[in-house]
């Protein structure tokens, strides 16, 4: 959904001890914000720290007391901020500054930088605070210890550097007061108590929202395409057509790979369009699994407009202009009466609050461009590579969000055997720089 | 979203002093929900005192020492209860209670009642705080001096009474703690400031997105249909026809009657403006952008009503062609969905996110689109159930400004003549309470 005002550009700041989700929920936001058509970027200060001041830091460095390194770290917050700034005034649409800020100090100096050199931005502040000493356990085990600065050191030392780290920054932690005169969301305890206060505009309210419904459960993310229609064989767009034999049989494979596979569980939540060959697929797994789906518009295939019922070779053939311009640029190219990639981003994004905000295991069962719109989401795809994903019949993905990546497994379904190729592919996302976040 | 989570019975309660918004609150929300196909309904405690212990009842029947009052009230609150709990019972889906419930024993008392009459009720407590005295007199001054508690008093007098009234809650107040084990949300400053506390599932967290952007800005909403369309002369539905001859002038009054409503620059640029991607749409918007010198936003959420296989048809040609699917369309137009196309519950939940935009706004929304579009959008400010939408009369060649307000909203209706530019003018003012008093036996209809 677009915005209706005119959209200001917007900083996110992030607040609280380390170990507490900054990163994650930085990561998520941009994410989101970069899916509906935000350009936006993270700048991570623990990088711009480890550029400049290298990785052999231990928790001594962390010490308010200490003053050298404390001039260090202001003086990479403040790169860090320049660069944000920067990506603003050229390309971006909201930077987020991914750092502890846990002084009201540090948030005055950043609030008044941004004052001084781009006052026409919108500035909200994220804070995530957590008590649960599990939890913070357990996001040091899960992100700390694979990180550069603990390089060569046994677990155990790590972690306890790690805390001892924690502990430096509780010295002189403020959490945010509302005397700040900011805009913040206060997240407490992943979403069990939220503070919001001073929320202004529609990208605000969005992120609200969106901060709402995220958590941490590692339930997985199952798509599929329904089976081979009468289309697909025909190599027809668009129409309601049913499934082929072939489909239906991949239809009661895919049930069965689904009984297997949640060994039980009918605690699920199933989602599927309103087409014909979604249904009747749907309605083969249902019948196998037990359980019941939702059926929804949303998640109807794109509509090709006057193309509908015709060949590629036919659109090439009747609109010339169209099938070149479609081409050259298949994000926004909209069939005539119909949609485009970019409307379907649009109409999909129900689904993906809904996706995000279930604990329970999630089946899509619907249509090629759709799932390129979903998949894109959740494997942090760039937008406009949308169109060219490749999402093909008879194939289930299986998506488990970890904590900075989705992992992602291919279970190819033959049809006639019912036999599985497993792919396990991509399981670690590529980061190509640490800067790079 | 419709349709999901229709299992699990949903009980909402306020919490605050009088004139915080509680009632305002409320009734946004149950009009939210019956919106988004849930069986929702308000029971507002103030209407059951005032059946049972009459409308005179000053301050000092609010006085937390007068034991009889305390009764009757304690009573009448009971009631409310129960009647929301069967309602419940008897296929609802959300219940909504409104009433101060400012005592820690009181919100106890009805939280036990509610998890004790159902296998698995979601409860949600809505605290509305407000320390500004700004708005709490425009407050007073809105609703409470025409409500029926006032009918024998001048403003003044029922002024000071009501703030004696509150003085009288203030004394007991105890706002939601968390050792009170509660589902909350507090909301501060007219939805500036949130408190969310053990707040989960689909519903839940589109309340508080729905609270967060309320507010009581009296921002006018034009809704106009393009001009009359090529198909439209044909008597034909669907297609992406250009304006007709006639659809032209229409354009260009409509453009001179935006421009004496909107008289000055400032104002233009705070204009949301609006419109759809099909042609007559667009090309009406064009000549009004043109005029006015702004911008509209073409969203294809506005496009109109998707009519599948019998686009280009008229209606005789569908009732010759598809005889069942013409009878279906007549019996419920509400549900039908055109074979390829959608239903006109497709269509409000296709708008829904328009919707929630423009709860949020508080600049002027000027929207140029389609009947069946401006049927769903019409109705949800103009509090019209939803089985009455397909029915809404929103013909070519006129202009709705609604103006929403806290119980009710303003309709003003302008016809431009599109060959003349002559303008009649029907305006249509429905006070709440006088509305319920002649339509409704009891108050606790609302």
């Amino acid at each position: 959904m677009q915005e209706l005002g005119k959209q200001q550009k917007m900083v996110i700041g992030m607040v609280g001890l380390p170990a507490r989700g900054k990163t994650y929920i930085s990561r998520k936001i941009c994410r989101y914000l970069n899916w509906m058509g935000f350009k936006s970027k993270v700048f991570n200060i623990g990088n711009y720290r480890r550029q400049i001041c290298g990785t052999d830091c231990n928790s001594n460095f962390f010490d308010p007391g200490n003053k050298d390194a404390s001039k260090a770290r202001d003086e990479c917050a403040l790169l860090a901020l320049n660069d944000m700034i920067n990506y603003l005034r050229n390309e971006g649409d909201v930077s987020l500054y991914d750092g502890t800020n846990t002084t009201k100090q540090r948030r005055k100096l950043i609030m008044e930088t941004l004052q001084q050199k781009f006052s026409e931005v919108q500035v909200f502040w994220v804070e995530s605070i957590c008590n649960d000493e599990d939890v913070i356990l357990r996001n040091i085990q899960l992100t700390k210890l694979n990180n550069p600065d603990y390089i060569g050191k046994s677990s155990e030392e790590a972690t306890q550097d790690f805390q001892q780290r924690i502990e430096q920054y509780t010295k002189v932690y403020e959490p945010i007061d509302m005397d700040e005169n900011i805009s913040f969301i206060k997240i407490i305890d992943i979403g069990n108590d939220i503070m919001i206060y001073n929320i202004q505009g529609f990208l605000q309210s969005k992120l609200v929202s969106y901060l709402m419904n995220l958590h941490i459960y590692p339930r997985p993310i199952y798509l599929s395409r329904h089976g081979e229609s009468q289309y697909n064989v025909l190599h027809k767009v668009g129409g309601d057509s049913d499934l082929t034999q072939t489909g239906l049989m991949y239809a009661k494979q895919l049930g069965k790979y689904f009984v297997q596979e949640l060994e039980g569980n009918r605690n699920i939540k199933m989602f599927t369009s309103t087409m014909q060959r979604a249904l009747h697929t749907s309605n083969e797994v249902c019948e196998l699994l037990g359980v019941e789906y939702y059926s929804l518009k949303a998640l109807d295939e794109i509509n090709p407009g006057i193309c509908d019922g015709l060949t590629y070779q036919q659109i090439a053939d009747k609109f010339p202009q169209d099938y070149e311009e479609r081409k050259m640029n298949k994000l926004t190219y909209r069939y005539p009466r119909g949609e485009s990639y970019l409307d379907v981003i649009s109409r999909v994004e129900q689904i993906i609050f809904e996706i995000e905000r279930s604990r329970l295991p999630v089946i899509v069962i619907a249509h090629q461009a759709i799932l390129r719109c979903l998949y894109a989401y959740f494997h942090e795809h760039e937008v406009p590579e949308i169109p060219k994903l490749n999402i093909p019949l008879h194939q289930v993905i299986k998506l488990v969000p970890a904590a900075y990546y989705c992992k992602e497994t291919r279970i190819k379904i033959d049809p006639m055997t019912g036999n599985w190729e497993i792919q396990d592919e991509a399981t670690i996302k590529k980061v190509k720089s640490f800067l790079d976040l | 979203m419709q349709g999901c989570n229709r299992s699990q019975k949903i009980a909402i309660c306020t919490v605050g002093l009088p004139a915080r918004g509680k009632t305002y609150i409320s009734r946004k929300l149950n009009r939210y929900f019956n919106w988004l196909g849930y069986k929702s309904r308000v029971f507002i405690n103030g209407n059951y005192r005032r059946e049972i212990c009459g409308t005179e009842c000053n301050s000092l029947f609010f006085d937390p020492h007068n034991e009889e009052a305390q009764k009757a009230r304690s009573d009448c609150a009971k009631m409310a209860l129960q009647d929301l709990i069967q309602f419940l019972k008897n296929g609802g889906d959300v219940g909504i209670l409104d009433g101060t419930n400012i005592t820690k024993e009181r919100r106890n008392q009805i939280e036990n009642e509610l998890k004790s009459s159902f296998n698995g009720i979601q409860t949600l407590w809505i605290e509305s705080i407000c320390n500004d005295s700004k708005v709490i007199q425009n407050n007073i001054r809105l609703t409470k001096i025409n409500n029926p508690d006032y009918c024998n008093m001048n403003s003044e007098q029922a002024t000071i009474d009501f703030l004696n009234r509150i003085k009288m809650y203030e004394q007991i107040y105890e706002t939601i703690t968390d050792d009170e084990n509660l589902s909350y949300i507090k909301t501060m400053n007219v939805g500036a400031d949130i408190i969310v506390h053990q707040v989960f599932g689909f519903l839940l967290s589109k309340i508080v997105s729905f609270i967060m952007n309320l507010h009581t800005y009296p921002r006018p909403i034009y809704l106009s249909r393009h001009g009359e369309s090529q198909y439209n002369v044909d008597d034909r539905v669907g297609g992406d026809s250009d304006l007709s001859q006639l659809g032209e002038m229409y354009a260009d009054k409509l453009a001179d009657f935006f421009f004496q409503e909107f008289p000055t620059k400032e104002i233009k640029n705070e204009i949301i403006f609006l419109t759809s991607t099909m042609r007559r749409a667009v090309h009406t918007s064009d000549v009004v952008a043109q005029k006015l010198e702004i911008q509209p936003l073409q969203l294809k959420t506005l496009d109109e009503i998707n009519v599948g296989i019998c686009d280009g048809m008229t209606y005789t040609e569908i009732a010759q062609k598809f005889p069942n699917d013409f009878q279906e369309r007549k019996i419920n137009k509400l549900g039908y969905r055109y074979p390829r196309g959608e239903s006109y519950l497709d269509l409000i939940s296709r708008i829904e996110p328009v919707i929630f935009e423009i709860e949020r706004s508080r600049q002027p929304v000027m929207i140029i689109a389609h009947q069946a579009i401006l049927r769903c959008l019409y109705a949800y400010f103009h509090q019209n159930e939803i089985p009455e939408v397909p029915t809404l009369d929103i013909p070519l060649h006129c202009v709705i400004k609604l103006t929403p307000a806290a119980y009710f909203c303003d309709e003003k209706r302008v016809l431009i003549n599109p060959q003349t530019g002559e303008i009649s003018v029907k305006e249509e003012y429905v006070q709440e309470f006088v509305r319920s008093k002649s339509k409704q036996k009891s108050f606790i209809d609302l």
